[in-house]
């Protein structure tokens, strides 16, 4: 009879807490759980998460992860500005502080983490585009540095003490600029984008950052881009495009090992994704249903897709995206 | 590929898990239809797993439509500033399911 320990040459370990980190193939037995266990492939999907109170649309920017996400602001599907704030714990959505002004405001762009977030600019008084930028430690919003320059839905990169905002629309000018945030201020860099665009995505840090995607017609031609650039703390590279277009995208990570999912492109939602691996853009499996102008925030392991839309009604779906990985499954006999 | 069609209310967490989406596609539609590959039978089984009813492709365009004409009519009565892209609302474009 063909054994294990014939084919590996060792036997099964009887082992109390399952191994970390895990090897693709490895069987053991876990002796307080009484299970035989392997360590087995999973390949990457979306699933439908925690559905939002408040159906919203018009979100922008990257924050948080899968297990704590945040969206703040919006429209809700009476096409209102929203002040409202909601938390992701992985299984469900809870009220947050209410963000600021109490007229509500939309695609503000979101970085950062659930308990240290920046929102900056976004649209709250019928004109294009403002300078506000407001914190949150996980409870309230205030009001911090604004803006050199007023723009929206430009991309951001970093966390709450060190972020880059660049690009964004200040109509009927698209921009290049880019401006850092110490935690207190803003800062307008010397370097620009390499192409003046708005409705991209921001991933990464201050010094390390990719800009994914967005749209570069003033007109308002509603397509989507596959450009994206590096920034490497000194200036903007050209980088390897997208595998296609997009706007009004979602996604996460870092700048060599991003995510990237939904969208708009030729004036069409997307549910497009796609990973970058610092060499390479891969196609990967679409979203359940299409999303643009969404909450997103995570990585290429682990991220999360809330809400989103421009068109009323608006949508309260969340997805969840797990990549690719090596992970612990138990065996039945059966 | 053909396609089926059901409606099944998306309640969140687990109506969509991660070892369904790596077996087989679900794309969701307006009016909680939802689209599955014909001919899987472990998409066939997730309608029954979300007490999903099955529709012909005619009743899940039917529902579709009559989304995205309320959308349609709600964005008409929109005011004219709110319509026009980069600043406003695209209107709800028709969905032809495949």
């Amino acid at each position: 009879m063909t054994t294990y320990k014939g084919i590996n040459g060792f036997a099964v370990q009887s082992v109390a807490t399952d191994p970390s980190p895990l090897d693709e193939g490895q069987v053991w037995y876990n002796n307080a759980t009484y299970a035989f266990k392997l360590a087995g492939y999973n390949v990457a999907g979306w699933a439908t998460g925690g559905n939002l109170s408040n159906s919203r649309g018009w979100l922008a920017g990257s924050i948080g992860t899968q297990t704590a996400g945040i969206v703040a602001g919006g429209l809700n599907p009476s096409d209102i500005k929203i002040t409202n704030t909601e938390e992701y714990d992985g299984t469900a959505w809870t009220s947050g502080g209410s963000i600021g002004p109490p007229g509500g405001i939309y695609v503000n762009t979101l970085v950062g983490t659930q308990t240290a977030g920046l929102s900056i600019s976004g649209e709250s008084t019928g004109a294009p585009g403002n300078t506000l930028t407001q914190k949150y430690d996980g409870s309230s919003w205030t009001n911090t540095g604004s803006l050199n320059t007023a723009r929206q839905v430009g991309g951001a990169a970093g966390t709450q003490t060190a972020t880059i905002y660049f690009g964004g629309n200040s109509y009927p000018t698209t921009s290049n600029a880019m401006e850092n945030f110490n935690g207190t201020s803003w800062t307008t860099s010397p370097a620009t984008i390499g192409t003046s665009r708005y409705n991209m995505l921001g991933i990464g840090t201050q010094t390390a950052a990719l800009s994914a995607g967005g749209n570069k017609d003033n007109a308002g031609t509603p397509y989507g881009v596959n450009i994206v650039e590096s920034w490497n703390g000194t200036a903007w590279t050209t980088g390897t495009t997208m595998p296609g277009g997009k706007e009004r995208l979602g996604g996460g990570g870092t700048q060599t090992a991003a995510i990237v999912f939904g969208g708009r492109n030729a004036g069409t939602d997307v549910a497009t994704t796609f990973t970058w691996n610092g060499t390479s853009w891969s196609n990967q499996p679409s979203m359940p249903a299409t999303k643009a102008n969404l909450g997103s925030g995570g990585n290429t392991s682990s991220a999360y897709a809330a809400g989103g839309s421009l068109s009323i009604p608006y949508s309260n779906t969340t997805f969840e995206w797990t990549g690719a990985e090596v992970a612990t499954k138990t065996i039945t006999t059966s | 590929m053909a396609y089926k069609y059901c409606v099944a209310e998306n309640w969140g967490k687990g109506f969509i898990t991660h070892s369904d989406s790596s077996k087989y596609q679900v794309s969701g539609f307006p009016g909680n239809v939802w689209q599955i590959p014909a001919n899987s039978q472990d998409a066939n089984l997730w309608v029954y797993k979300v007490a999903g009813t099955f529709k012909t492709k005619a009743e899940a365009q039917a529902i579709v439509d009559v989304e995205v004409t309320a959308a349609q009519a709600a964005w008409d009565a929109l005011p004219d500033a709110q319509k026009q892209e980069p600043l406003g609302r695209p209107r709800p474009t028709a969905i032809v399911l495949e």
